[in-house]
Parts: structure tokens; C-alpha cells; sequence
């Protein structure tokens, strides 16, 4: 059981609840001294079990440990230190606290051995997520929080009615690799995949985490989605399906991306199209598709958590999230606009960066499998990323039309933070084979290679060249709106049917309260007749009575002894 | 300050001129560079010029779809307050 104490969740746990208790520079030191003794904990964590106890017939292993766990564990302590460091003077307290604990159950995910602990950690990052998102403390955030949590409770039940009768039918519940083929892992494969924003359930990411504040978002955008491409990669690899989910995440991400006129919520969509290149990868199944995905993953929470720094950064000092208020911003707050801009590459699988390393085995795999229809769709969708996140969000950021504000630079530690993700999104690109040392497979693998290069450069600035061209000839029109998405259905429809069904159950629920009242009433009516102060059994006596009462007991007592006796 | 920024390069009136010449030298580059790499696999997707036609067809059809699904889709920002 003392190995539970070098769990590295636990430093994060214990200084999400100091964080509550203290102020000024004894909260920074433990905000930021946290993190980095969780990365100290995750490499000296050994390979195996680390700790089992016995539960019912079963025995849960809550910490279980192997280099995908520690993959993962690396780079969310990493994102706890950067994130951290960014809401350093975050006053909003419940969310320092709520982001802290969700990261900890995050790696509770990480380190889990078997269905049962996954589980509970799962439903329990949903919670503290989910307050991160109330903690913004605006009606939209609290609506988008309840829209959240309820899809998430949805995905928790599925989850648990697949975990249940998988557990049923085989009687074990080690977390082990499988293939969706009966209902009970079907269900497990769909409550893993609602938490990636698969279909149809995509809208809730960018829906719910804009709302989040400037710096709560930033902490969504890294944990649940890559805890649940860690549970497939896990769970599921090679299963077929996850290829077309995959990339219809792809597209949907892209298309909806460049219809949004919310930077915030495009950087949302362009969650769930990074995480569709995941899901494909997972979906190939091979060594080197899985190392993709990890490795994808690792790199995608530090350019992506890096773009939402730099647009939360633009929120925070204009407090406007619109492309169409913005433009020009290069000229007061250039340090954002390069990290942006290098967000905006590495995402875009530009050459010497992570992106590029890191999507590029899952190109590869797919073309080692003989899967060129999802190499051509691959190469598209990473075309389609740079003229989404590459081009159109620091183009209507930071450059295009001129919207004459001059808002200053963030303060110094959310600056040292932005930079800090931009040097690792640049290192990895460059070095690549020191960052493939920490994926879970062996592999020999060159993406610096001139012909790669080449190919890359061309396909991505051809597509940027047709979206300049574009952009000159036709204008790009920016307005106030919405796309209608998957989530009308619940929003629209659902909100419909719980209405009509609150009205026409009126009646009948008035009834039935009345009748319980009526019940409840008389039995009311009837215990005060009893045993109110005027009650038979409450009223108070003469003493005279009593003694009577007591002298005509015992004369019964002394007859009944003379006649029986 | 604001006079300073009015005097930002990027804030010249011949800068767009130059970036689209940049781009142009820089696109022809490429296509001409690929003349001296080799490609290690090989396939319709390794063959010359494919990344640069790929990579605009990619870019334009994006943008038109967008733009469709956009115009079929599009709602008031407050279509769910109301």
C-alpha cells in the first residue's frame, strides 16, 4: 500500500487541495513544485504492478505502469506545469482546484490495471471537468457546463452497462486489448469513444470548452480527449471502424473549423479533427500506426494547449473572442504571434516541427499497410488543418484587416508559458529520434528525409496558396453565426420533448400531489388529534385520577391472586 | 506609439506585392527542388508535382465545401437564446 504514496497523482491531488488553502507565493510554488514531482514520480515508476488489492472476487491494480502509461503521465505532468504556470494568478480558485484534481484522475486513468479503476476515474474526471467549466462563473458556461456533464454522464452509463456485462461474460476485469466484437465491448468502445468527440456526438468540445475561462480552457483541451485516444490505443487497436470515425472526425473538424467565426470554438473543432488523425492511427493497429497516435497525442497537447494559450491570451487582455474583432494584434503583442504562429505549424505538420514527426507515422503506417485511400484522405485532412489553424486564425488574428486595438502583451508568466510549449514544439520537430525513444514500440524511423520534406512543403503551401488566392479574388466573408451541428437534435428537439412532456404531465403530477398531500394531511390531523397538546395520550391529568386509577389496578391484581391462586 | 506601428513593414503598401511574389519564388522552388530528391516508396502519391496539385486541389475544394455548408447551415449566434 506505500506504493500508493509515489503514485504521481497524488502530488497534484495534495496540491489542488493546499491550492484551496493558501495565497501569493506559497500557492505558485505549489502550483508549479507539484508537476514536477509528478514527472519525478512517473520515471521512477517501474514497469508492472505497482499495487493490487483485493476487491469481491476480483483484484483492481490502481497503478500499473508500462511505457505507453508513462508516455502519457509525461506529458500530462508536463501540461499541469505549463498550464499551471499560465493560470498562476488565476482568482478563480474553484477552477486552480478543479483543473489540478482533474488532472490527477486524468492520470488516475493513465495508471489504471483494470476496468473497474478506469471506470471510476473516468466518471470522476467528468466531474471535476466539468467544474472547470462552471467555474467561469458565466450563465453560458453553466449552460454549456450542464450540456457537458450530461453527455459525459451519458458516455459514463454506456460505459458501465459495456464494462458490467464484459465483466459478466468473461469474469475478469483486467484492461486488456480487444476488438468490438460483442455488445457488451461495442458499448465499451462507444463510451471510450464519446470522450475523443467522435460522431455523432462531436459538437460537445466546441461547445462547452470556449466557455471555459481564458486558462480553464486550456487545461480541457489536453485531458479528456487524450485519456480516451490512451483507453482505444489501449483498448483498442486495429479495430477496423475507428478508421472511418477517424477521419470523418477529419473532415468535420476541418469543414466546421472554417465556418466558425469564434476562435475559441474553431480551436475546439480542430480538437476533434486532430484527435480523428488519432482514432485513424488507432484504427490501423500496427506498432508503428500506435506509436503515431501516441505520439501524435503527446505532440497535439502541447501545440494545441500552446494555440489556446495565445488565443486565451488575446481574450484575456481585448475580452473578445470573435474573428471579426479582431486584426492587426501582431503589432502590440508580436511574442503571441510567433507562438501562435508555431502552434499553427506544428499542428500543421509543418516540417521541423512535432506535428510533423509525429503525424508522419501514421502516414507512413497507412502506406506499410497498404491502406493508400487513407493516406490520400490523411494527406488531405493535414492540408485542410493549415488552412484552418495554420492560415485562417493567425491571418484573422493577428494580421488582416487592421481593428485598431493595440492590447498589450499577457503578463510574464503566461508569455513564459507560451514559450516554454513553443520551444518543445520546435525541439521535437528537430530531434525527433530522442522523442521516439519514449514511445512504446521500438522503431527505426527517418521523417527528416528531403523527399518527405519536399512533398510536405508542397502540399501544404499550395493549399495555403489556394486559400490566399481565394481570399483576393472573393473576400472572406466573416459574420456573426452559428453551423447548425448534432447537438440541435438535443438541443432543439430534446428541449422540445422534455418541455411538452412537463406540460402535459402537469395534470397528472398535480394529481398526485395532491392526493399525497391530502394523505399526508389527514395522517397529520390525525397524530395531533392523538398526541397534540389536547390529545387523549398528551393531555395532563389530575393527580386524584391517577391514584384511582392506580388503587383500582391494584385491587384487580389482588382479586385475580385470591381467586387463582 | 501608433505612428511607430503605421511604419511596421507589413504595414507597407507594397508589402502584399512582395509576399505574393515571395510565395510564387518559393512554390516554383519547390516543384523544381522535388527534381533532386528521391522518393523512398513508390506510388501515384510519390510521383512528380503530386504534393503541389494535391495540395491546391485539397485547398480549394476545403474552402468551397466550407463555404456550402455554411450557407445551408448558418444561423443567428443567438439561435439557441431564443
Amino acid at each position: 500500500m506505500s506504493s500508493l504514496l509515489f503514485h504521481p497523482a497524488l502530488p497534484i491531488l495534495i496540491g489542488a487541495f493546499l491550492v484551496l488553502r493558501l495565497n501569493g507565493t506559497a500557492r505558485s510554488i505549489v502550483l508549479l513544485g507539484a508537476p514536477l514531482v509528478c514527472l519525478a514520480f512517473v520515471w521512477m515508476t517501474a514497469d508492472g504492478v505497482i499495487l493490487s488489492i483485493p476487491y469481491m472476487e476480483w483484484t483492481l491494480e490502481p497503478f500499473k505502469a508500462d511505457k505507453m502509461s508513462r508516455l502519457f503521465a509525461t506529458v500530462f505532468g508536463l501540461m499541469a506545469f505549463a498550464g499551471n504556470l499560465y493560470a498562476l494568478k488565476q482568482e478563480k480558485v474553484l477552477e486552480l482546484f478543479s483543473a489540478n484534481i482533474y488532472i490527477a484522475f486524468s492520470l488516475g486513468v493513465v495508471f489504471a490495471g483494470d476496468l473497474i479503476t478506469v471506470f471510476v476515474f473516468w466518471e470522476l474526471m467528468a466531474l471535476a471537468s466539468s467544474t472547470v467549466i462552471f467555474s467561469a462563473g458565466t450563465d453560458t458556461a453553466r449552460a454549456a457546463g450542464m450540456r457537458y456533464l450530461m453527455i459525459h454522464l451519458l458516455g459514463g452509463v454506456v460505459l458501465m452497462a459495456g464494462i458490467a456485462g464484459e465483466v459478466s461474460a468473461t469474469g475478469s476485469i483486467a484492461f486488456t486489448s480487444m476488438l468490438p466484437d460483442t455488445l457488451p465491448r461495442a458499448l465499451i468502445l462507444a463510451g471510450f469513444l464519446l470522450n475523443t468527440g467522435a460522431p455523432p456526438f462531436s459538437a460537445w468540445v466546441p461547445d462547452s470548452y470556449p466557455e471555459a475561462s481564458y486558462s480553464g480552457m486550456v487545461f480541457l483541451s489536453a485531458f479528456t480527449t487524450k485519456t480516451a485516444v490512451y483507453v482505444l490505443a489501449r483498448g483498442f487497436p486495429g479495430a477496423e471502424i475507428l478508421i472511418f470515425i477517424g477521419l470523418f472526425m477529419i473532415f468535420y473538424g476541418i469543414i466546421y473549423g472554417l465556418c466558425e467565426n469564434n476562435a475559441r470554438k474553431m480551436l475546439g473543432y480542430s480538437i476533434v479533427n486532430q484527435v480523428g488523425f488519432m482514432v485513424t492511427a488507432i484504427g490501423i493497429g500496427s506498432a508503428l500506426a500506435i506509436n503515431g497516435a501516441v505520439a501524435h497525442a503527446f505532440a497535439h497537447i502541447i501545440y494545441k494547449a500552446l494555440l489556446i494559450m495565445a488565443t486565451g491570451s488575446v481574450f484575456y487582455v481585448t475580452g473578445k473572442r470573435k474573428f471579426t474583432e479582431y486584426g492587426g494584434l501582431f503589432r502590440t503583442m508580436p511574442l503571441t504571434a510567433i507562438c501562435c504562429i508555431i502552434g499553427g505549424l506544428s499542428i500543421s505538420a509543418f516540417p521541423f516541427t512535432s506535428g510533423f514527426v509525429s503525424k508522419a507515422m501514421t502516414a507512413e503506417a497507412a502506406y506499410v499497410g497498404e491502406y493508400y485511400w487513407v493516406w490520400y484522405l490523411l494527406a488531405a485532412g493535414t492540408a485542410g488543418v493549415f488552412l484552418d489553424v495554420g492560415i485562417k486564425l493567425q491571418y484573422f488574428v493577428f494580421f488582416g484587416k487592421d481593428s485598431g486595438q493595440r492590447p498589450p502583451e499577457p503578463p510574464i508568466h503566461m508569455r513564459a508559458a507560451m514559450v516554454f510549449f513553443a520551444v518543445l514544439c520546435v525541439g521535437i520537430g528537430v530531434a525527433p529520434q530522442l522523442f521516439y525513444q519514449l514511445l512504446p514500440y521500438a522503431q527505426e524511423y527517418e521523417p527528416n528525409t528531403p523527399d518527405h520534406i519536399v512533398t510536405q512543403f508542397q502540399i501544404l503551401l499550395f493549399s495555403g496558396a489556394a486559400f490566399f488566392l481565394f481570399l483576393k479574388y472573393y473576400g472572406w466573408h466573416l459574420v456573426n453565426s452559428l453551423t447548425l451541428d448534432f447537438d440541435w437534435f438535443y438541443r432543439v428537439w430534446g428541449r422540445k420533448i422534455a418541455v411538452a412532456f412537463t406540460q402535459n404531465s402537469g395534470s397528472a403530477r398535480d394529481s398526485i400531489i395532491d392526493d399525497l398531500s391530502k394523505g399526508a394531511k389527514q395522517t397529520i390531523d390525525r397524530i395531533h388529534h392523538r398526541h397534540g397538546p389536547a390529545g387523549v395520550l398528551a393531555r395532563t391529568m389530575p393527580t386524584g385520577r391517577m391514584v384511582f386509577w392506580a388503587i383500582v389496578m391494584l385491587a384487580v391484581y389482588l382479586l385475580v391472586d385470591f381467586a387463582f391462586m | 506609439m501608433s505612428e511607430q506601428n503605421n511604419t511596421h513593414w507589413l504595414d507597407n503598401p507594397a508589402t502584399p506585392k512582395r509576399l505574393w511574389t515571395g510565395l510564387a519564388i518559393v512554390l516554383v522552388l519547390l516543384v523544381v527542388g522535388e527534381l533532386f530528391v528521391t522518393h523512398h516508396h513508390k506510388g501515384f502519391m510519390f510521383n512528380f508535382g503530386f504534393g503541389a496539385w494535391f495540395g491546391f486541389l485539397v485547398g480549394g475544394v476545403s474552402i468551397v465545401l466550407s463555404k456550402g455548408w455554411k450557407k445551408i447551415l448558418k444561423r443567428k449566434d443567438t439561435y439557441y437564446d431564443e
